[in-house]
């Protein structure tokens, strides 16, 4: 039945591995682009299911996760998280907030530079 | 006796109420279709419409969904859900509502899928342009970007049952299942 087939249940997707080599607001990336072709049918939202990174910047940093490119129009969509020095960080579904997109997501970090690719469920 | 049952919304996954050959009686207003199936085919689970953003504790106008009207001659069988967290009445036509009771229209949310996993209780049926309307209730204290309606089910094609066959039916001599594809404001007292 369709509760048991998870009705509400997206298509699992993922962004690609995104090296952010500049800081700051100034410098988001798009780490994952919502389908939004002109001739689909529906509108497609998603939400985060994993973040997987290599913090690279030689420094402890914060990761800021959102929407909108650049000053003025990049918005947090969840608080910052912390990545730490020469390690690997991998936030799964149980750590992140069930926040829905329904633009592209983008990134930025306070050091650079740190890998980041998402996995990413889409609805609709 | 199944093709006799007045009007089929069957626990399980969607199954078409009636089959090739089958009379049906679509029931529109007061007004009774007397028709002949002579083919029908499914129609995928599909977001039927979007009805847009919601402010805040805000309820829409009845949004005309025309994705699910069917062509002439045709009626539509559906069952759907919510995708985003509104409340949401049907109306059908648009000065209908459906699921009524004496002091309550009973709004459907995101919940129906564990409630009703097959969504049975949802089932609605659609005759020719007359589409449904859905209205969302926005009950959060945030905005919505979107409230998005998902509905599937059948298609059906018929045609104009003869006057002999109609008799019949109303004898109780042949089968009919009846298709109600309006809602009803009760009879008048």
């Amino acid at each position: 039945m369709l509760g048991v087939m998870q009705a509400r249940k997206g298509v699992r997707l993922q962004g690609a591995a995104v090296v952010m080599n500049l800081a700051g607001i100034a410098n988001t990336f798009t780490i994952f682009q919502l389908s939004n072709y002109a001739n689909q049918i529906g509108t497609k939202t998603f939400r985060i299911k994993r973040i997987k990174g290599l913090n690279a910047a030689l420094a402890n940093t914060l990761i800021h996760i959102g929407t909108g490119l650049g000053a003025g129009a990049f918005v947090d969509a969840m608080p910052p998280l912390l990545t730490i020095n020469g390690l690997n960080f991998d936030f799964a579904e149980f750590d992140l907030p069930e926040v829905e997109f329904a633009a592209d997501m983008t990134c930025y970090t306070v050091v650079a530079t740190v890998t980041i690719q998402v996995e990413v469920e889409e609805l609709g | 006796m199944a093709d006799l049952y007045p009007h089929k919304s069957g626990l399980g996954l969607v199954e078409p109420v009636a089959l090739i050959n089958h009379n049906v009686c679509i029931l529109y207003g007061s007004v009774k279709n007397w028709r002949k199936v002579i083919f029908l085919e499914p129609i995928p689970f599909f977001q039927c419409l979007n009805i847009g953003a919601i402010a805040i504790q805000t309820t829409t106008p009845r949004t005309a969904c025309p994705n699910l009207a069917m062509l002439d001659g045709e009626f539509g069988q559906f069952r759907w859900f919510p995708m985003d967290n509104a409340q949401i009445r049907l109306f059908l036509p648009q000065t209908d509502g459906r699921f009524a009771l004496r002091n309550v229209q009973v709004p459907v949310d995101a919940t129906i899928t564990d409630r009703d996993p097959c969504l049975h209780l949802t089932e609605f049926f659609v005759w020719e342009d007359k589409s449904p309307a859905f209205e969302a209730m926005n009950i959060m204290d945030y905005a919505l970007t979107q409230c998005r309606i998902v509905a599937g089910g059948y298609r059906y094609v018929t045609v104009t049952l003869d006057k002999a066959s109609i008799s019949k039916i109303e004898a109780g001599q042949e089968a009919c299942t009846y298709v109600v594809a309006s809602g009803n404001a009760g009879v008048p007292r």
